[in-house]
C-alpha cells in the first residue's frame, strides 16, 4: 500500500508543483492520474521514487517511509519501483539488451558491474523480459535503431526486471501513436492483471483511463481535485479537471 | 511618444559609430601600422631574398665545381696603345686594357639562364692569389653586363679577368662521386694526406682506451699506438706487438690522435703531403685487453653528389621527436582529464550534496587518510630498507603482495554488501598493504629488469627501457597512491560515521555535533591553507600560518555549519564543481608556450619539458571540453537509471558513459591535432622538438634551412588533420 501524506513540491525557482496531495494507493490497483499538462502529474510520479525530493509531507510504502529513507536504503526502495517515462530514456548508444539489464542494476554488486558483467541468471531473466514484450531478436540492436513503440517496450522490460512491486507509467503513450498506444496499455494492464503490480499511471486521453484503469486522480495546478471512479467523471468535474474553455472530444 | 525613442536609437548609432572609430583608430596606432615600411626598397629586397629562400628548402646539398673563363688583361696598357675588347668563350672586356682603378665592362653570353657567379681578378704573383671584383646574374639568355673597377695592380705581364661559375654536380639520375675538400684546397681529403694531417672517423665502434695499428696497404703494420697504457696485441694484425704511446712513434706516416666520441673513433694521421694511403688501413683494439675489434679503411668516404642534405636529416628526426611528444603530451593528458571531466560536469555534481558532519569529518578525514597513507609508505620502506635491493625479495613481494590483492578485491567485489563497518574497514586497509607491497616490489623489478634488459636488446634498448621507467616513475608515485587509497579509506569511514550520527543523534545534539566537527574542519583546512602560503611567500612566522588561519578556518567552518544547518545539506557538488572550472580555466589560460619556461627550469631543456607543459594545457583543455560533453547528454537516461535503484557510480558508467564515447573519441582526436601543432613551436620556449631547430635556423638566418622544417611541419600537420577528421567521421 502506497500512502501520500500532504505532499508539496515547491521547485528552487518558486514553482509550486504539488500543494498538499494525500491519496492512498492499494496494492493491485491501476490508478490513473490527470490532469492538464503542468499540472504536477510528472511531479507526483517523481516524487514517489524520490528523483524528485518532495519539499515537503511524507510517502509511506509498506510502512516505509520514503522520504526519509538514506541513500543506500532508497536504493533499495526504488528497485522495487519500477519506471516507465514518456520519452522512453533509453541510452540510444547502448544495445537493447545492456538497456534491459540495466534495470537489473539495483541488484547487482556495484564493483562487478562496473565492468558490465552481469550474472547469468540476470540474462536469462533478461531473454525472458524481452520475450514477453516481443522484442528478443532485437536483444543485439541499438536502441536508437528500433521504432518509438519497441522503445517503450524495451523500457517496459527495463521496469520488468526490476521485479517491481509498483510500476510508475509517467506518460506512457504520449509520443507514441493511438495503435500503438493500445499495445503498451495492454502490457501494462497484464502487467497489472497478471502480475499483481500496482500501477500508476499519468495519462492524456480520457478514454485510455476509462478503458484500463479502475480508479482515477485528477490534478489542476498542483492541488488534487479528483480521486475516484474513471466512470464518474462527467461534464462538470471534467471542466474542473480540464479548465473550464475545454471541449470534451471523444 | 515614438519620437523621443527613435531620437534616442539615432543618437546611440551615432555613438556606436564615434566609438567605433575611435577604437580602431587606437587599434591601428597601437599596432604600429606603417605603409613606410611596407613600401621601403631595402625591406622590399630583403623580403623577396628571404620568400625565394623559403620557397627552395634545403631538402638536398650539391657540391660544386668551379667553370672558369679567363681573359687575359693588362694593367696599364702595353705600348702599342692597343686597347681593343678583348674576347674569350663568350666573356668580352671592354677595354681590352686600362689603368689601376679604371672602370670597365665587363659582358658576357651563353651561359645558363639566371646563372650566378663571380668576377675575380688574378694579378701576376708568385702566390695564388684572387681579388673579388664583383657578383653577376646572367638573364634569361645567358647574358650579363656588368660595370667593374680595376685593382690597382701594375704589371707587365698579362693579367686574368676570370669568370666563375659554380655548378652543380650530379642528378638524382645521374649521382656522382665527390671526395670529401673540408680545407678546399683542391685536394681530396681522403685517402691523400694533407697538410695538418688526415681525419678519419671510425663509425660503430666504442671502446673507453682505445689502441689503433695502421696498416699500409700491404698490411703491414706500419705502427701500433695506443692512448693509455702499453698492451700487447693477443690477435688481430699487430697480434704479438707491443704499443707505442701515441706521437711517439718514429714512422714516417703517423697517428698523431685518437679520441673517442659517443659511438665512433677519431683518427687522426699525419705525414708527407701528397701521400695516396686510401688502400691503408687501420684495425681498432680495445686498449686494455688487446683484443682488435674491427678495420677500416682510410680511403672510403666518398660521397655522392647530390644527397640528402643534413638539415633534412636532422629535421626528420626532429619532427618524429616532435609527433612522440604531442602523443605522450595528449596521452597523459587525456588520463588526467577523463576523471577530471566528470567532477566539472554541472548536471552531475549538482545533487551531490552531504550533512554538516559528513562535511565536517570528511574535511578531516582526507588530511588524516593522506598522512596515513603516506606514514605507512614510509614505514613500509623503512622495513623493507635493503632488502628491496634484492630480487628474491622483489619476487616474493609481488607473489604475495599479488595474490593477497586478488584474494581481497575478488571479497570486495563477490563478498555480499552489507558488512559491518570494521569488517569493512580492515578489508580496506588489508588492501591498501597489500597493494604497496606489491607494487613496491613489481617497480623495483621494472627498474632493474629494464635497465638490465637494455644491453640485450641493442637498438630496441627502448622498450625495457620504458618499463624502466615506468618502474622509476611508479617508485615515486607510489606515495600518492598509498596517500589516495588511506584517503578514501578514512573517508569512507568518516562518511558511515556520519551518516550513524545524523540517524541516531537528537535534532540538537547533532547541530552541536556537526558545529564541533565543521570547527575542527575548517580549522585543519585553514592552516593546511595557511602552511601552503607560509611555504611560498616563507613566511616564518606562526601567528601567521598557524593561528590565524586556524581561527579563520574555525569560523568559516561554523558559519558553513550554521548555513548547512538551516537549510538542510550542504551542496558540496557545485563547490567542487566551481573549484574543478577555475582551477581548468586558469590553466587553460596559460599557454604551453608559457608553461614550458616553468618545465624548462624543472626538468631541463628538451622533449620532456615540453611534453609536460603540454600535458598540464591538454589535460585542463580536455577536462573542460569532456564535461561540457558530459552536460550536454540526454537527462532521461540518467533518470531511468537512476530510477532502478543503481548507484550513482553505476549511473555514470551505464547512463553517461555510453552517451559520451563518440564526443571523447573525437575530442581526443582533435585534441592530438592540436598538440602536434603546437609542439611544432614549443621549442622556441625551450621545450625541445622541431621548433627548436626552425628557431635556431631563424636566428642564423639560414632562410632555406627554415624552410625545410617549415615544410615539415607543415607535412606532419596535414596529414594529421587529414587522419583525425578521416578517424572523427568514422566515430561520430
Amino acid at each position: 500500500m502506497l500512502q501520500v501524506e500532504h505532499l508539496t513540491k515547491v521547485y528552487e525557482n518558486g514553482t509550486v508543483a504539488l500543494e498538499d496531495v494525500s491519496f492512498t494507493l492499494p496494492d493491485g490497483q491501476f490508478m490513473a492520474v490527470i490532469g492538464l499538462s503542468g499540472s504536477g502529474k510528472s511531479t507526483l510520479l517523481r516524487c514517489i521514487n524520490r528523483l524528485v525530493e518532495p519539499t515537503e509531507g511524507r510517502i509511506l510504502w509498506h510502512g516505509i517511509d520514503v522520504t526519509a529513507a538514506g541513500q543506500e536504503e532508497l536504493r533499495r526502495i526504488r528497485r522495487r519501483i519500477g519506471m516507465v517515462f514518456q520519452h522512453f530514456n533509453l541510452v540510444n548508444r547502448s544495445k537493447v539488451s545492456t538497456n534491459v539489464l540495466a534495470g537489473r542494476l539495483g541488484y547487482t554488486n556495484p564493483a562487478l558491474s562496473m565492468l558490465n558483467h552481469f550474472e547469468q541468471a540476470d540474462r536469462d531473466k533478461a531473454m525472458k523480459v524481452l520475450d514477453r514484450v516481443e522484442l528478443v531478436e532485437k536483444s543485439d540492436s541499438l536502441a536508437s535503431e528500433l521504432s518509438g513503440g519497441q522503445q517503450q517496450r524495451v523500457g517496459i522490460a527495463r521496469a520488468l526486471m526490476q521485479d517491481p512491486e509498483i510500476m510508475l507509467a509517467d506518460e506512457p503513450v504520449a509520443s507514441l501513436d493511438p495503435v500503438l498506444a493500445h499495445s503498451i496499455m495492454q502490457h501494462l494492464e497484464s502487467i497489472n492483471k497478471d502480475d499483481g503490480v500496482t500501477v500508476l499511471c499519468s495519462l492524456h486521453f480520457l478514454d485510455l483511463v476509462h478503458r484500463y484503469s479502475n480508479r482515477a486522480i485528477a490534478l489542476f495546478d498542483g492541488k488534487l481535485v479528483y480521486d475516484g471512479l474513471p466512470a464518474d467523471i462527467d461534464d462538470e468535474r471534467f471542466k474542473d479537471i480540464y479548465g473550464h474553455e475545454a471541449e470534451r472530444i471523444g | 511618444m515614438a519620437e523621443p525613442r527613435r531620437s534616442r536609437r539615432r543618437l546611440y548609432i551615432v555613438l556606436g559609430i564615434v566609438t567605433a572609430i575611435v577604437i580602431y583608430g587606437l587599434a591601428v596606432e597601437r599596432t604600429g601600422v606603417s605603409l613606410d615600411e611596407i613600401t621601403s626598397e631595402s625591406r622590399q629586397t630583403q623580403l623577396v631574398r628571404i620568400i625565394r629562400a623559403l620557397a627552395r628548402p634545403e631538402l638536398v646539398t650539391y657540391d660544386f665545381e668551379n667553370a672558369n673563363t679567363d681573359v687575359e688583361f693588362f694593367i696599364p696598357c702595353q705600348e702599342d696603345g692597343n686597347d681593343r675588347p678583348t674576347t674569350t668563350d663568350g666573356v668580352t672586356v671592354t677595354p681590352g686594357c686600362g689603368e689601376p682603378e679604371q672602370i670597365v665592362t665587363v659582358q658576357g653570353s651563353r651561359f645558363e639562364p639566371f646563372a650566378e657567379g663571380r668576377i675575380q681578378f688574378i694579378p701576376d704573383s708568385e702566390f695564388e692569389v684572387t681579388l673579388p671584383m664583383g657578383l653577376f646574374q646572367a638573364d634569361g639568355n645567358g647574358h650579363f653586363s656588368l660595370d667593374l673597377e680595376l685593382p690597382d695592380r701594375p704589371s707587365n705581364n698579362p693579367q686574368i679577368i676570370r669568370v666563375q661559375v659554380p655548378q652543380r654536380l650530379g642528378t638524382w639520375t645521374n649521382r656522382e662521386e665527390v671526395w670529401t675538400d673540408t680545407n678546399e684546397n683542391g685536394v681530396i681529403d681522403a685517402g691523400i694526406l694533407i697538410e695538418g694531417g688526415l681525419e678519419v672517423t671510425v663509425e660503430g665502434v666504442h671502446v673507453d682506451t682505445p689502441a689503433a695499428a695502421l696498416l699500409d696497404a700491404t698490411a703491414q703494420v706500419a705502427e701500433f699506438v695506443t692512448t693509455g697504457d702499453p698492451i700487447i696485441a693477443v690477435d688481430g694484425p699487430a697480434r704479438g706487438l707491443t704499443t707505442d704511446p701515441i706521437g711517439e712513434s718514429h714512422s714516417e706516416i703517423t697517428i698523431t690522435e685518437l679520441t673517442v666520441q659517443t659511438t665512433s673513433i677519431l683518427i687522426r694521421i699525419e705525414g708527407p703531403e701528397g701521400t695516396d694511403i686510401s688502400r691503408w688501413r687501420v684495425a681498432i683494439y680495445e686498449g686494455t685487453t688487446g683484443e682488435v675489434i674491427g678495420t677500416s679503411f682510410l680511403g672510403d668516404q666518398i660521397e655522392l653528389s647530390p644527397r640528402v642534405s643534413e638539415q633534412t636529416k636532422l629535421t626528420t628526426e626532429k619532427i618524429i621527436d616532435t609527433v612522440f611528444l604531442a602523443l605522450l603530451a595528449t596521452t597523459i593528458g587525456l588520463s588526467v582529464a577523463l576523471p577530471l571531466s566528470f567532477i566539472a560536469a554541472r548536471n552531475l555534481m549538482k545533487d551531490v550534496s552531504t550533512t554538516v558532519i559528513g562535511l565536517g569529518l570528511g574535511l578531516l578525514a582526507i588530511p588524516a587518510g593522506v598522512a596515513l597513507g603516506a606514514a605507512y609508505i614510509s614505514l613500509q620502506r623503512l622495513i623493507l630498507g635493503d632488502l628491496i635491493n634484492q630480487n628474491l625479495v622483489r619476487f616474493i613481494l609481488v607473489a604475495l603482495g599479488g595474490l593477497a590483492t586478488f584474494l581481497l578485491v575478488r571479497q570486495i567485489f563477490l563478498g555480499s554488501e552489507t558488512r559491518s563497518t570494521l569488517v569493512r574497514t580492515a578489508r580496506a586497509l588489508a588492501s591498501m598493504i597489500a597493494v604497496s607491497l606489491a607494487l613496491e616490489g613489481l617497480f623495483a623489478l621494472l627498474t632493474q629488469g629494464g635497465n638490465a634488459l637494455s644491453e640485450a636488446f641493442g637498438v630496441f634498448d627502448f622498450v625495457p627501457g620504458l618499463f624502466a621507467t615506468i618502474g622509476e616513475v611508479g617508485t615515486v608515485l607510489l606515495p600518492f597512491l598509498t596517500g589516495l587509497i588511506g584517503a578514501s579509506i578514512v573517508l569512507g569511514l568518516a562518511s558511515r560515521t556520519a551518516f550513524w550520527l545524523n540517524i541516531h543523534e537528537r535534532a540538537g545534539l547533532r547541530a552541536v555535533t556537526g558545529f564541533v566537527v565543521m570547527a575542527l574542519g575548517g580549522a585543519v583546512v585553514g592552516i593546511l591553507i595557511g602552511a601552503a602560503i607560509g611555504w611560498l611567500y616563507q613566511i616564518a612566522n606562526p601567528l601567521a600560518t598557524f593561528v590565524v588561519p586556524a581561527i579563520f578556518g574555525t569560523l568559516f567552518g561554523l558559519f558553513i555549519a550554521e548555513r548547512g544547518r538551516r537549510r538542510g545539506e550542504i551542496k558540496i557538488g557545485l563547490t567542487v564543481y566551481y573549484i574543478a572550472r577555475t582551477i581548468f580555466n586558469t590553466l587553460r589560460s596559460i599557454e604551453p608556450l608559457v608553461m614550458v619556461i616553468v618545465f624548462v627550469v624543472w626538468v631541463g631543456f628538451g622533449e620532456f619539458a615540453g611534453a609536460l607543459a603540454l600535458a598540464l594545457h591538454t589535460a585542463a583543455s580536455l577536462a573542460k571540453l569532456y564535461s561540457e560533453q558530459v552536460e550536454s547528454i540526454s537527462e532521461g537516461p540518467m533518470e531511468a537509471v537512476r530510477a532502478t535503484g543503481a548507484t550513482r557510480l553505476q549511473t555514470i558508467i551505464y547512463a553517461v558513459v555510453p552517451q559520451i564515447v563518440p564526443p571523447y573519441i573525437s575530442f581526443t582526436m582533435y585534441r592530438w591535432d592540436i598538440n602536434v601543432r603546437m609542439s611544432t613551436i614549443l621549442g622556441f620556449a625551450g621545450g625541445g622538438g622541431i621548433g627548436f631547430l626552425l628557431q635556431q635556423n631563424i636566428q642564423l638566418g639560414d632562410y632555406r634551412a627554415a624552410s625545410v622544417q617549415m615544410l615539415a611541419i607543415a607535412i606532419v600537420v596535414a596529414s594529421m588533420d587529414y587522419t583525425s577528421s578521416k578517424l572523427r567521421e568514422r566515430f561520430v
